[in-house]
């Protein structure tokens, strides 16, 4: 590749935010979404890490008002990563194609969008393939969920209803699967639809054999054509990628094709070369628009040409097309049945936008040896960190502040934070033996004070938690500062910062300053 | 009947029931062959000189089938005639052909309530269309769908086969939604012509997480059936055919799917019916053209052909007389004893046995039957011409012609397009009254569709005849005879058309068979671009027309039903205007023009159009995705515009708006507007009040005025409750009008008061 093509394909990154179907409960009372921890790291970090490991070098990051001082905050402190970082506030609006348009005018090339809550593993390059060698206007990752998947919990989480041409599961493991995409005919978020998928007599004749499915989950990174910043700044009636942006251009392409041939015939061109030629000679005229404000020629020119030319010159009128790297994030147990060969560990792919996802990703993360790029994280966290407890696996250091195995015993998937202490007073009364406190699949933050026999269990208890004797923390989420009462039982609860917690049983209730 | 009997003690016998039996149902006459099909059965017309049934019968026996039905209402005789002289009754054949008949069946389902009542069937068994072609071996489809059978709970009740279309193959296609997991159907739509949008209910998708919509498949007419398909047609005595009355309404329409139909999809094997002159002319060239291997014309299948192939893709049997100057050119067949003159070019033909052709005679892609004979200087083009006919010299038949059995034209005549001619008497249906009679009375409402033809329709042609004259005995040269002998008087200028000499009348094409013009001979590819355009266009219109039914319905309500056709047009096209003028950001002065002329085309008021604007502008505003303060900003958006590039539409609205009367008007059309659309635009009545007011399209005084004519309208008041609760809505609006009105009322008192101090 010479350094022009090289140039010409520099990708810009965008971090936006998408608050549509927050249902982090209590959480988000005193500090933004994307400053929780995961792994006890700032959410936002982990798309910054992505977007690092895959070889960005800049990332415009579009923040909303009501949190950007913050995140800002943050960014110029807390991050240590090499990103150069553009962080820009949003002034009106708050919705992601709101964001494009507002960094409109920094768009230069093609460019990625991902949402800030987003957590994957897809190799970027995937995307990528498919996207320089298909001259696609948008490419997206489909999540294809295992069907347990799709059924398991409650039932208000959004779906998507997903049409795929030319989609075949046992494709995609090849390594060549880019050659041949799926390519999205029909995008429909659930929200969109009342009683039923409806598609018209000319989208039947277009695409013959369709996949629809509401187990294609849209998983909010996208890879842009240049033009598409421009069509969205020409439609400011466009306020969602997902629910304006993506579905307008997927039903695009199936006019664009037929109405630019037309044009051709009524004009007399033989072929599209010939056509924007002409355009390029007689610049005064107005040029043809496909969609208002946007020409034809500045589709095709900021799409670059299809790397195989013998592609026909009408398939070089298929302006808009839509690819999909489709992506099965299928559930462990499928991947452990073949063991004859070696299967790849199963693709990562949540958005923490729901306590459900925001508990599995804490849980996920801290397994060791199954996600290297956010390991690579931990790893660089260290090298950065001015001391050596803020280790993610704390069972080896020897810090004298560090309660001993004997009264703390951490299980192998958990994280801790640095300066855990135990504060084991009912032992030390009882006079006798000291009674220990377990740790199992939880995550615990910064300066925790733990005393004796406690027991936590997949969990997440943030920084500065003060968690007394004889507690049982299961399936919670406690946030900062929380001053947690001996005897205390949390199940499947949410307490929000600054909390005092009564020592008592609580079952699925979340606990909140605000009452 | 011998079919009959022998089926009964057939099944008698448990011995028998391994014996794999399949159903022809032979009449399933479309009218597209009209005129032909009145002196001939279909199954018996010949496709490449060998009856259709040929083919049939062929598969079947290839497919291991040992007993064959075929199912005839009327006909039978010249059918069973037929089979009794064909090679089916040696008894090497292997494979029992019967005749089942009966006179009073008027569907295929009385057909399979017919066999039910015979006790033929006691397996799983084929059912096959009598117009299918194809050379797919049923023999694995068979199996599979026994194997389905054989498993525990097995809810499979037919397997139909369907193949996939060529590229480029123009061929009528049905949709589907599949389950690839279950192997199912889940929705099946072979009536296009009436249904531009192809529904999914979401519901579908909690029984099946995937599911594979499907255009590019071909109906083949050709299913598995387990014999609980006869039951449930002999308990649905009213269900008349196997797609729609069947398979889309009973077995699909089901909440809980208790019965299964699996598709068979196969691919790289060809499947098409003879259902209309287009789909013979098609059939007839893949069939030359070898797409049905092995059954290729000089594959002589029947044994009762010779034919040779002979470079580059031509076939003749023995004792063919060509001249020495006559060019043949391609895809042309000839059978025994034809000849061909001197300098005659003959070009993708098919032409039967005993036809003479004369010399400098032009023909390409036509079909000529046996004994036919063509003098000197004839052009055909896309035509058929039937047996015994006779073209006089120099005649030209244009594209589409149909020339049946015995017709005479004379020398020198020219036919015009598509003109059907004929011989036979009950066809000359001039006369309004008796078409419209036939066509009532043989419930030819909507399967004009020749996708689903399937209805094995009750007017098999003779039925439909005999009416108006009494038919099927008198030998076809005696009916001649005297249909020519009734009508010398009446029809003179028929006559006339084919020459002095000629004989036989012009066929007029019914409504039903115009309807679809893409089933006619020689249907060119811009046809199929111009369909397809037409289609297009219907769909758009239906896709908005959902949302527009709720205005429609509103300003019928508002005008009364006298005017409302025309106004329902109005409203429609005034909206489709509104529609293309945003999308496309037209200037002011344009559309201002376009519906000026509208306003006169269909000689509505000024308001009328405000208000069909209006209603436009607000369907617009909601995309079913906005937030309802999203939608007041898209609103305020579009008719503001952004003062360059975008324009801003109060402006035409102002124009159309020209008194206090067409204020209030509109104000009227906006209150029943937001009641109608209630959930979405409800709520919201105050603020679109507010914001006509803000860019001036309404003023305050009418505002006022038309508040009250709505809420103190008393009993006798036109505005029903929720009317009024609407427009209670305003009443913050209209306080404040009042106050500001005091507040400067008072102003200016005190004003003047300290003046006068």
């Amino acid at each position: 590749m010479d350094e022009a093509r090289t140039q010409s394909l520099e990708l810009q990154a965008i971090i936006v935010s998408d608050d549509e179907g927050d249902k982090l409960s209590v959480l988000t009372e005193d500090s933004p979404k994307s400053l929780l921890p995961i792994a006890n790291y700032p959410m936002i970090h982990l798309p910054l890490t992505y977007l690092e490991h895959n070889g960005l070098k800049d990332v415009i990051i579009v923040l909303n008002k009501k949190n950007s001082v913050k995140i800002n905050a943050y960014l110029k402190d807390g991050y240590k990563g090499k990103l150069s970082i553009n962080a820009v506030t949003l002034e009106e609006g708050e919705d992601t194609a709101d964001a494009i348009r507002y960094v409109h005018k920094y768009i230069k090339s093609d460019f990625i969008v991902m949402s800030d809550d987003l957590v994957i593993d897809v190799p970027l390059v995937k995307l990528l393939n498919i996207h320089r060698s298909h001259n696609s206007s948008a490419t997206m990752v489909i999540n294809h969920k295992s069907k347990e998947e799709g059924e398991e919990k409650d039932k208000n989480v959004a779906l998507d209803y997903v049409g795929l041409v030319n989609y075949s599961p046992t494709a995609l493991e090849r390594p060549d699967s880019f050659k041949n995409p799926s390519r999205v005919v029909y995008f429909s978020p659930s929200s969109q639809l009342k009683k039923s998928v409806t598609v018209g007599r000319s989208f039947m004749r277009k695409w013959g054999n369709v996949m629809l499915s509401k187990s294609f989950a849209d998983s909010h990174l996208y890879v842009f054509s240049r033009w598409v910043s421009d069509l969205i700044q020409s439609r400011n009636d466009f306020v969602s990628l997902k629910n304006h942006v993506i579905p307008f251009l997927v039903d695009s392409q199936r006019y664009v094709k037929d109405k630019l041939q037309r044009h051709l015939q009524d004009n007399n061109f033989k072929t599209l070369t010939e056509f924007l030629e002409s355009e390029q000679e007689q610049s005064g005229n107005q040029e043809y628009e496909v969609f208002p404000g946007i020409s034809a020629k500045s589709i095709a020119r900021t799409q670059q040409p299809a790397l195989d030319m013998s592609s026909s010159s009408y398939s070089l009128l298929d302006l808009v097309r839509i690819y999909a790297h489709v992506v099965s994030a299928s559930s462990k147990t499928s991947s452990t049945k073949n063991t004859s060969e070696p299967t790849p560990s199963p693709a990562l792919i949540k958005r923490a936008n729901t306590l459900n996802n925001y508990m599995d990703l804490n849980r996920e993360l801290s397994k060791k040896g199954e996600y290297k790029l956010y390991e690579s994280m931990h790893d660089q966290s260290i090298t950065n960190a001015p001391t050596p407890t803020a280790d993610s696996s704390t069972d080896k250091s020897e810090d004298h502040n560090t309660p001993t195995s004997e009264e703390v015993q951490i299980g192998s998937d958990c994280i801790v934070g640095k300066g855990l202490q135990y504060t084991g007073t009912a032992a030390t009364q009882q006079g006798s033996r000291r009674v220990s406190s377990t740790l199992k699949k939880c995550n615990l933050g910064h300066n925790v004070k733990i005393g004796s026999n406690v027991k936590i269990a997949n969990s997440v208890v943030m920084n500065n938690v003060i968690i007394g004797d004889n507690c049982t923390i299961q399936n919670s989420i406690v946030c900062c500062d929380v001053d947690i009462k001996p005897s205390a039982n949390l199940n499947n609860c949410q307490v929000a910062s600054g909390c005092v917690v009564e020592g008592r049983d609580y079952k699925a209730e979340a606990l909140s300053n605000k009452h | 009947t011998k079919g009959q009997k022998g089926k009964k003690e057939g099944g008698s016998q448990n011995l028998k029931d391994d014996v794999l039996k399949a159903i022809v149902l032979a009449d399933s006459f479309t009218k597209e062959f009209r005129p032909i099909t009145f002196e001939k059965p279909r199954c018996l017309l010949p496709l490449v000189n060998i009856p259709i049934i040929e083919y049939i019968l062929e598969l079947l026996a290839a497919s291991g089938v040992e007993e064959i039905y075929i199912f005839c209402c009327s006909n039978a005789a010249v059918i069973r005639n037929y089979i009794e002289n064909s090679k089916w009754v040696l008894a090497n054949s292997g494979v029992v052909v019967n005749i089942l008949e009966s006179n009073t069946a008027t569907s295929a389902g009385d057909a399979l309530r017919v066999v039910f009542s015979n006790y033929i069937i006691h397996t799983d068994f084929v059912l096959i269309q009598g117009d299918v072609v194809s050379n797919i071996d049923l023999k694995p489809i068979i199996q599979q769908h026994k194997l389905e059978r054989a498993k525990a709970d097995s809810q499979l009740l037919m397997t139909s086969v369907f193949r996939t279309k060529r590229i480029d193959e123009r061929e009528h296609t049905v949709w589907l939604a599949l389950s690839q997991e279950q192997n199912q159907i889940v929705l099946y739509e072979n009536d296009k012509r009436n249904t531009p949008l192809f529904d999914v209910a979401l519901d579908k998708f909690d029984h099946f997480a995937d599911l594979q919509l499907r255009s590019d498949l071909v109906d083949c007419q050709i299913d598995i059936c387990s014999p609980d398909v006869l039951e449930i047609f002999n308990e649905n005595f009213d269900f008349e055919d196997m797609r729609r009355a069947f398979l889309k309404n009973y077995v699909l329409e089901e909440e809980v799917f208790t019965y299964k139909v699996a598709p068979y999809i196969v691919s790289g094997a060809y499947s098409s019916r003879v259902s209309s002159l287009r789909t013979y002319e098609m059939i007839s060239r893949d069939i030359v053209h070898r797409w049905m291997h092995p059954i290729v014309p000089d594959a002589n299948f029947t044994r009762t052909t010779n034919f040779k192939f002979s470079r580059p893709n031509n076939y003749y049997e023995d004792k063919v007389t060509l001249s020495r100057t006559c060019e043949i050119l391609i895809d042309t067949v000839i059978g025994k004893h034809s000849c061909v003159g001197e300098q005659s070019v003959i070009s993708k033909c098919i032409i039967g046995r005993n036809v003479k052709i004369g010399a400098h005679v032009k023909m390409n892609n036509s079909f000529v039957w046996d004994n036919v004979t063509i003098h000197d200087g004839v052009t055909l083009d896309h035509c058929i011409v039937c047996d015994g006919a006779v073209i006089g010299a120099n005649a030209v038949l244009k594209r589409g012609s149909v020339i049946s059995f015995g017709v005479h034209v004379d020398q020198n005549i020219t036919l015009e397009e598509h003109t059907r001619w004929t011989t036979f008497v009950g066809s000359d249906q001039d006369s309004h009254s008796e078409s419209s009679n036939i066509h009532i009375a043989f419930g030819d409402d909507d399967d004009d569709d020749d996708d689903d033809d399937d209805a094995f329709s009750s007017d098999s042609d003779t039925d439909i005849s005999t009416p108006i004259t009494p038919v099927t005995q008198p030998p076809p040269q005696q009916q001649q005879d005297q249909h020519l002998h009734h009508h010398h008087h009446h029809h003179h200028h028929h006559e006339k058309q084919l020459g002095p000499n000629g004989k036989g009348v012009q066929f007029k094409i019914p409504p039903y068979l115009l309807n679809d013009r893409l089933n006619f001979l020689g249907v060119q590819e811009s046809d199929f671009i111009a369909e397809q355009e037409y289609e297009d266009e219907e769909e758009e219109e239906q896709a908005t027309s959902i949302k527009k039914d709720l205005i429609e319905r509103e300003q019928q309500h508002v005008h009364g039903d006298q005017k409302g056709m025309d106004f329902k047009k109005f409203v429609k096209e005034a909206q489709e205007t509104i529609r293309r003028a945003v999308l496309s950001n037209h200037t002011i002065d344009n559309t201002k023009l376009e519906m000026n002329s509208l306003k006169y085309a269909y000689n509505t008021s000024y308001s009328d159009c405000a208000k069909a604007m209006l209603c436009d502008l607000m369907l617009q505003v909601d995309d079913g995705r906005r937030s309802s303060a999203d939608m007041i900003g898209a609103f305020d958006r579009l008719l503001r515009g952004d003062g360059k590039s975008k324009t801003g539409w109060s402006e035409l609205l102002i124009h159309f708006i020209r008194d206090e009367m067409d204020e209030i008007d509109l104000l009227d059309s906006l209150l029943d507007f937001c009641k109608n659309e209630g959930k979405k635009f409800g709520p919201l009545f105050k603020f679109f009040v507010k914001k006509l007011y803000d860019l001036e399209i309404l003023q305050e005084e009418s505002i006022i005025k038309w508040y009250y004519g709505v809420v103190d309208g008393g009993d006798s008041s036109e505005y029903a409750a929720n009317d009024v609760k609407l427009a209670q809505q305003c009443t913050e609006i209209i306080k404040w009008f009042e106050t500001a009105e005091e507040e400067s009322g008072s102003e200016s008192e005190s004003e003047s008061g300290s003046e006068s101090d």
